[in-house]
């Protein structure tokens, strides 16, 4: 093993050591997680659930939330938890998403909506329904939301193009000069040494 | 009598700026060279007194003079002095008066520095700082006075200053920012120069290189800081949370940096001059464009100030630059054609184009995604909110492209690289990248792609950044016969540019290191009862105590709150690793306000963050949040290695060798 093979088999041991430990553990579960960071905080719209926590009615939706991803599925204790929850959201009208619905809707609704094992989109347009479409953190992926998921990577497939005939166009003309045989640079300096020869030829 | 003088000192250097540019244009015009001492004389003077205008704001705020709204609306009695100082860019009149007082620093730094250099570009360089000097002595003079005095007979006592904003990063972060935002007035100012007077060589670009260096290198802190106070403030555990303000300061960061990259190649090979003529002049506008998003309240943030009328100016004067700045570059479309051409798509100069794209076209994610919530409803009528994981899900493949092109440019030749030459350099670090990340995968079961993906860069452009010292370093000891160690350093001191980018590049890749870690970070809400004893993974929590304290009990540090503190022992893997006390602090000049006061425990590898929500005094039952957050350390040792890597470039000892020579 050479030099460099040794400073870049240092490197990846180094890595390895860096990342060791980071992957493990037990703690809320990646799908609560993302239900957090999808759904914004009632409280004041101010970011979403992942980051805001220190007001009742966000902790009781995270318990909402919890309960409906939770693998011991209680339709019941669900049922009490929303009740709970949406029974003085008055009191957390600061605003931004107040519960839209009278509490006793709420509660049908989750009657008739909610089951064991919803996915992802089906517990976010649960909340979408009770609150409104301004509990999302982000737009959906239809209508006018479609457009702002699509717009980057438009500017970045365009840009890419937009580059790359650039730098062809770039390329294109040094060969024409190329074959004519000198570079700028190279042209000036000759340009120099015929006007100095032809000074000394007094032309 | 200190607001008297701080507001007839505004109003005398509003005079004397209006003066300046007359005398400025006049000089233009006439080419009369008294015209232009007068000038720099009434700017010098003009910021001079803004200056102390600012001073009589900070004498104001510290003796705590109640008869001015501002020092009545941002600090109160009880406020610590530290923090009574950071009022001045606590509230809006405040900080537009800061935003001056700092470009005036700028001005005058200028007007001094270039005395008796490029007497072509100057007259234009002043006017144009002239212009953007005008404008916020307008906003300060005319609609956001800091003077303003309460109506006679009112009695007032401070509202005290936020609770969020008291703390250390606060005081540092907002004077880097400005320094980072403004600093790029400077840059903008030359190009403008060039491009009126038509001096459209590598010239301008030269004399603001260094300058546009320390612009950008401040700017970064003052972001790195920003993360830095959100994670240890506002108690949520992450320190980017792609708030529109957040995104206000990335902007023109973004654009800097393509800039930053692309002046290489004009200096170089005297190529791209219309693209830095637009790079510079779109990062100052995105500047101008950060102050207004701050400031309109066209976008709801918590880091934004109060919404006013300021707006409708501040939108103005960014049609304003944007109409000239188009307008120029259609006039000098010809002189702005670059003389050399590129030999090859598969070449540096290819490469710093590509890396410019991809920095453009985050930037205008980022502006699309801060300004989509205000087209949504202008179109739909119906106001769409874009937070964090928007962001996270567009910007994430972004960041991972250029962490790429990070380690893929240095290995690329000026001109053209040959296939042999392509193999050789990318082989073995490429290999290297993707076994190690095989590796790391396998050994710890971990399934994630991009994290996956972001470890193999990372050791891609590590091992290709290992290479480059390493054959420098070689080749030096073959040339000169030096020791390895004097080789490396005295490599560093001839091509300072060139490592020192290096260096900052390290900085980088330590940087993506801990975004990476983000991936891996854990969370727990917990509900515990005095003696409890909880484990989450390999740490045990030991609730121990809770107690009360007040202005009463602990008059020397808890004057304008009082707080619930709550006692934890936390051991990890058996042992004690520390003791924590997380507290909840209400603020009594600040009608009582709620403030989390996080307990964090840093290591290399990950970080013990618990966030109290609240604790029951009655019966001592505690909610806490306790996060374990992965490599948040690297992005604050990245931000380190990046700034050693910038003053590498800048060279501060050759500069001053210059200056006395």
């Amino acid at each position: 093993m050479n030099n460099r093979q040794s400073i870049i088999s240092l490197i990846a041991v180094l890595m390895i050591t860096l990342f060791t430990g980071t992957a493990m553990g037990q703690f809320k579960t990646d799908r609560q997680k993302e239900l957090e960071n999808i759904l914004m905080a009632p409280c004041c719209g101010g970011g979403t659930m992942a980051e805001h926590d220190d007001n009742q009615h966000t902790l009781n939706m995270k318990m909402v939330m919890n309960a409906l991803t939770s693998d011991n599925f209680d339709k019941n204790e669900i049922l009490s938890l929303v009740e709970r929850t949406y029974s003085n959201s008055g009191i957390y009208r600061l605003g931004f998403s107040p519960a839209q619905k009278p509490v006793r809707e709420i509660i049908k609704y989750t009657e008739k909506t909610v089951h064991p094992g919803m996915t992802m989109d089906e517990i976010v347009d649960y909340f979408s329904w009770v609150h409104d479409g301004k509990i999302r953190s982000m737009p959906k992926h239809s209508g006018i939301g479609q457009l702002a998921w699509k717009m980057p990577a438009f500017l970045l497939i365009m840009g890419t193009i937009l580059i790359s005939l650039v730098i062809q166009s770039y390329i294109k003309k040094p060969i024409v000069m190329q074959s004519v045989g000198a570079s700028a640079a190279e042209k000036s300096e000759l340009e120099k040494r015929i006007e100095k020869e032809m000074k000394d030829l007094n032309i | 009598m200190y607001a008297l003088l701080g507001n007839s000192l505004l109003t005398i250097s509003f005079i004397f700026t209006i003066y300046g540019l007359i005398a400025t244009l006049l000089n233009i015009r006439n080419k009369d060279d008294r015209f232009l001492r007068s000038a720099k004389v009434a700017f010098i003077s003009s910021s001079v007194m803004i200056l102390g205008s600012a001073l009589a704001l900070i004498h104001e705020l510290m003796v705590s003079n109640f008869d001015i709204e501002y020092v009545a609306k941002y600090t109160s009695a009880e406020t610590p002095a530290m923090f009574k100082f950071s009022g001045l860019w606590a509230g809006m009149e405040g900080s537009l008066l800061f935003w001056l007082s700092i470009l005036s620093l700028y001005f005058i730094f200028v007007i001094l520095q270039n005395r008796t250099r490029h007497p072509k570009l100057m007259p234009w360089v002043i006017f144009t700082l002239g212009v953007i000097q005008i404008f916020f002595l307008v906003m300060s003079n005319f609609f956001e006075n800091p003077f303003t005095l309460i109506p006679d007979g009112m009695i007032v006592t401070g509202r005290g200053l936020n609770p969020l904003l008291q703390h250390w990063a606060m005081l540092i972060h907002p004077p880097l920012l400005y320094l980072g935002f403004i600093g790029f007035a400077v840059p903008f100012a030359f190009a403008m120069s060039a491009i009126i007077t038509r001096n459209l060589d590598a010239v301008w670009i030269q004399t603001t290189r260094r300058w546009t260096l320390v612009t950008w290198i401040l700017l970064t802190l003052a972001v790195v800081l920003g993360g830095k106070w959100a994670y240890v403030e506002l108690g949520w555990g992450g320190y980017w949370a792609w708030d529109p303000v957040e995104n206000a300061s990335l902007l023109p960061w973004l654009t800097g940096t393509a800039y930053l990259h692309s002046v290489l190649i004009q200096e170089k090979k005297n190529m791209l001059r219309l693209w830095n003529m637009i790079l510079i002049m779109l990062t100052f506008t995105l500047t101008i464009f950060g102050t207004y998003l701050t400031r309109s309240g066209v976008v709801s943030s918590v880091h934004a100030f109060a919404a006013t009328d300021l707006g409708v100016w501040f939108f103005g004067f960014i049609i304003l630059i944007i109409s000239v700045n188009i307008f120029l570059l259609i006039l000098r479309r010809k002189d702005l054609k670059s003389d050399n051409r590129l030999e090859s798509f598969v070449s540096r100069e290819s490469g710093f184009l590509f890396n410019n794209m991809l920095f453009v076209a985050m930037m205008l994610a980022v502006l699309w995604g801060t300004m989509y919530p205000i087209f949504s409803e202008a179109v739909s009528g119906y106001k769409i909110t874009v937070g964090s994981p928007y962001f996270n899900r567009i910007m994430v493949p972004l960041g991972l492209i250029l962490l790429a092109l990070t380690g893929i440019g240095p290995l690329l030749a000026w001109r053209k690289t040959s296939p042999r030459s392509l193999r050789r350099n990318f082989l073995w670090p490429v290999v290297t990248g993707l076994v190690t990340a095989a590796l790391w995968g396998v050994l710890y079961d971990v399934k994630l792609i991009y994290p996956l993906l972001s470890a193999a860069l990372i050791v891609f452009v590590m091992a290709t950044i290992s290479m480059e010292f390493y054959r420098g370093v070689k080749a030096r000891k073959r040339i000169t016969g030096e020791n390895v160690f004097k080789a490396f350093f005295s490599m560093i001191d001839k091509n300072r540019s060139r490592y020192g980018g290096y260096v900052v590049h390290v900085g980088i890749v330590m940087m993506f290191a801990g975004f990476t870690g983000k991936a891996f970070d854990k969370e727990a809400d917990l509900s515990m009862m005095p003696g409890e004893v909880r484990t989450l993974r390999n740490y045990e929590i030991v609730y121990q105590d809770y107690w009360f304290e007040s202005s009463e009990t602990n008059p020397g540090t808890r004057s304008n709150h009082v707080a619930k503190v709550i006692s934890l022992d936390i051991n990890k893997d058996g042992s004690h690793f520390d003791d924590m006390k997380p507290e909840k602090r209400f603020y009594t000049d600040q009608d009582n306000q709620p403030h989390s006061n996080v307990a964090v425990k840093t290591t290399l590898n990950e970080d013990f963050y618990v966030v109290l929500g609240d604790v029951d005094l009655d019966t001592g039952r505690a909610t806490l949040k306790v996060r374990i957050n992965s490599m948040v350390t690297w992005v604050w040792l990245g931000t380190l290695v990046l700034l050693l890597g910038t003053l590498i470039s800048i060279n501060i000892e050759e500069f001053f060798r210059r200056k006395t020579r």
